[in-house]
């Protein structure tokens, strides 16, 4: 069983050390303890109502024991650029014909813009290398839906997540190189960092501000326009598994591209369920338990989020199976203690995997 | 005697021959029979006033009355239409945080040219470009000008070839251009030439163009000249214009400007009650462009002799200058 809960000021050490084992390319975890500090007090001050929606964003740790030490982490930005300005490129076109010359052209254009301010952003997700099974990646990805789905009046109903583009071993990224570099004489690692410090002025300050013709860039940076790092392909995989699409826009940077869903629309929300909590007293329930039936040899891999819809005192669960009727979920004493639920409370219920659904 | 005179529609097959062997080759004027016959029956027009905006076209012509070159004056850049050219303009990107300063290039279309007086469709031999007759061709544009200062704007612009390879396609164009009209710098260049500056419009691109992100060798051509007109950039300069942040949005030429009444040559320009004969005086005799008549009947040679009081005396046969008033212009010999 894994756990998610809000961040706490207990997590300083944790988030410093994670951001520092990030590496180049997550512009949301600067290796920078300064700032990580700063980044912290806003998550805290967020799950305690001090700062008003539009300027919240949550940030979930994760664990895989009870007392453990957190493994992972997961963010919810409530509004992009509400107080700063959030740049990205639209991947629009130039047309142009000439009946006299029989010349008909489109050519892909790249316009700055600020088109994805007020969007709800879905970002910061981090796990340790060897936190890295057992669907961990899922239920850390997921656990943002069950809030999402829990407080849909605290954000946009515009859902997007900035995946990580194209970069080379070396960090080397061959859409800044052919652009950014061009304007700032900087290396993509340090351009990157700048970003996740959150002083974002240097950009409106450096970037071009005219639309960009993709033609006229090198090959190499025209083919990554788009494309997500290698390391962020399952990511991308699981988001649009659920319901999220390529919706037009990339970043400044690196070109990577942008997805989009309508909160309602998001599978994960969609799919959840409510149920009322009995608590198992000892006598066997498991043979109404939802247990694989497609032969899973990992007979532990989590299948389901379990989550009890608090705010501040926020938690989610993954389970293997659930022992489930209409209307009534039975958990162990275990799970209701980390759930900090009790008999007669309502839980949120999700399937994982979008396949699976509450009623087979 | 050399002389200038409008072109006249018996000139065209010697046109279209005498731009056929033209190594720099003119947007303004495509080796097409039927276009170019319109362009000569237009600039007719034009020499009997009867069309203000009409591009006018001169030619030279030898001892023999051979057709040796070709000039031209547009009265009012683009006509009826814009005149595109792109703006060098820079921007400066600047981050004191990050203690980045620089100056970037951009390239932005321009109308601004539209309208002032171009002169343009210049060919002449590598050979003849070396002798006096280039100022023959080249200067008596500002004799019919003078002759017909209403006719003009106040400020002269002067487009020039810009770089080209061995097959005369250009670098810019190919990083440019080609991107956006789909068609190689000589087809599209001919195109337009043929099919009027709308297609420019349909087809150039409509945002700024950094410079920065194209090819180096590309930036390097950007308002470079091409080799064989050094002699008419020195002419231009020599005559006190100057090169503009303008280039042609084809080949990236650079674009000559100056004020008509500050040019060298307009302030030369002396009146001439007549012309007559006379005996050769070593002392004082220098070469001079003289011009006669108006419109269709306007005429440019080049003499040798002097001026006094308003006579110009000329030690060359002037018969064909019939004895009426006209404009001359010292080439640069004692006055």
């Amino acid at each position: 069983m894994t756990m998610i809960r809000p961040i706490a000021e207990g997590d300083l050490d944790a988030l410093i050390s994670m951001a520092h084992e990030s590496g180049v390319g997550f512009t949301s975890l600067p290796d920078n303890p300064e700032l990580m500090v700063k980044k912290l007090a806003r998550a805290v001050a967020s799950f305690r109502g001090e700062l008003p929606p539009e300027q919240r964003h949550y940030m979930f740790v994760m664990q895989v024991s009870a007392d453990g030490p957190p493994v992972g982490l997961c963010g919810i930005e409530a509004r992009i650029g509400h107080d700063d300005v959030g740049y990205n490129y639209r991947l629009g076109a130039v047309i142009q014909a000439s009946k006299a010359l029989g010349v008909y052209r489109r050519t892909p254009t790249l316009f700055l813009s600020n088109d994805l301010t007020g969007a709800t952003e879905l970002g910061s997700l981090f796990l340790r290398e060897p936190a890295r099974r057992n669907r961990n990646g899922s239920v850390l990805s997921k656990c943002r839906m069950m809030f999402l789905a829990a407080f849909p009046q605290l954000f946009s109903q515009r859902v997007i997540a900035e995946m990580r583009g194209y970069s080379d071993d070396q960090g080397f990224s061959p859409f800044w190189d052919g652009l950014g570099r061009q304007f700032f004489n900087i290396e993509f690692s340090d351009a990157d960092f700048l970003t996740g410090t959150g002083d974002k002025v240097f950009i409106a300050e450096l970037m071009p501000k005219f639309p960009i013709y993709i033609p006229m860039l090198p090959a190499s940076a025209q083919e990554v326009i788009g494309n997500v790092h290698p390391r962020t392909e399952p990511a991308l995989a699981l988001l649009q598994a659920e319901g999220f699409r390529k919706n037009g826009y990339v970043d400044i940077f690196d070109a990577g591209p942008t997805i989009e869903c309508q909160l309602d629309s998001i599978g994960g929300v969609s799919r959840s369920f409510m149920a009322q909590v009995q608590i198992d007293t000892g006598a066997s329930a498991s043979h109404n338990a939802r247990q694989s039936n497609t032969g899973d040899t990992r007979e532990s891999a989590p299948r389901w989020l379990i989550g009890n819809d608090r705010f501040a005192d926020f938690r989610v669960i993954s389970a293997a199976a659930i022992d489930y009727r209409p209307s009534k979920i039975t958990l162990t004493a275990e799970q209701a203690g980390s759930l900090l639920v009790s008999a007669g409370d309502t839980v949120r219920i999700m399937s994982i995997q979008p396949e699976e659904t509450s009623n087979e | 005697m050399w002389q200038v005179r409008p072109l006249g529609i018996g000139d065209l097959a010697a046109v279209e021959a005498l731009l056929q062997h033209n190594t720099l080759r003119l947007s303004t004027l495509p080796i097409a029979r039927d276009k170019l016959a319109a362009n000569i029956e237009a600039a007719r027009r034009g020499f009997e006033g009867n069309d203000t905006l009409a591009s006018l076209l001169f030619g030279l012509y030898d001892n023999d009355g051979t057709l040796q070159g070709l000039s031209g004056i547009q009265p009012y850049a683009g006509g009826d239409e814009p005149f595109y050219s792109y703006r060098i303009d820079e921007l400066v990107h600047a981050s004191r945080r990050l203690g980045i300063n620089q100056r970037q290039k951009v390239l932005y279309l321009s109308h601004e040219l539209t309208g002032l007086t171009s002169l343009c469709s210049f060919a002449l031999s590598a050979e003849l470009r070396a002798t006096p007759v280039f100022h023959l061709l080249s200067r008596s544009r500002l004799l019919y000008i003078a002759t017909h200062r209403h006719a003009f704007a106040d400020e002269l612009i002067c487009e020039i070839q810009g770089i080209w390879d061995d097959s005369g396609q250009s670098l810019f164009w190919k990083s440019v251009g080609e991107l956006f009209f789909g068609l190689d710098f000589i087809t599209a260049d001919e195109q337009c030439a043929l099919l009027g500056k709308t297609v420019i419009a349909e087809l150039l691109p409509p945002y700024p163009i950094y410079n920065t992100l194209l090819p180096e060798q590309v930036q390097g051509v950007i308002a470079q000249s091409h080799p064989g007109t050094a002699r008419t950039t020195q002419w231009l300069l020599d005559e006190g214009m100057y090169k503009t942040r303008f280039v042609d949005p084809f080949d990236a030429g650079p674009t000559y400007r100056g004020e008509l009444a500050l040019l060298t040559s307009m302030k030369a320009i002396r009146m001439v009650d007549s012309v007559q004969a006379a005996s050769p005086d070593p002392e004082v005799d220098g070469d001079w462009l003289v011009s006669q008549g108006e419109g269709v009947d306007f005429s440019c040679a080049m003499l040798r002799g002097r001026l006094q009081d308003g006579i110009l005396y000329s030690t060359d046969r002037a018969s064909i200058l019939a004895d009426t008033p006209g404009l001359a212009l010292s080439l640069g010999a004692p006055q």
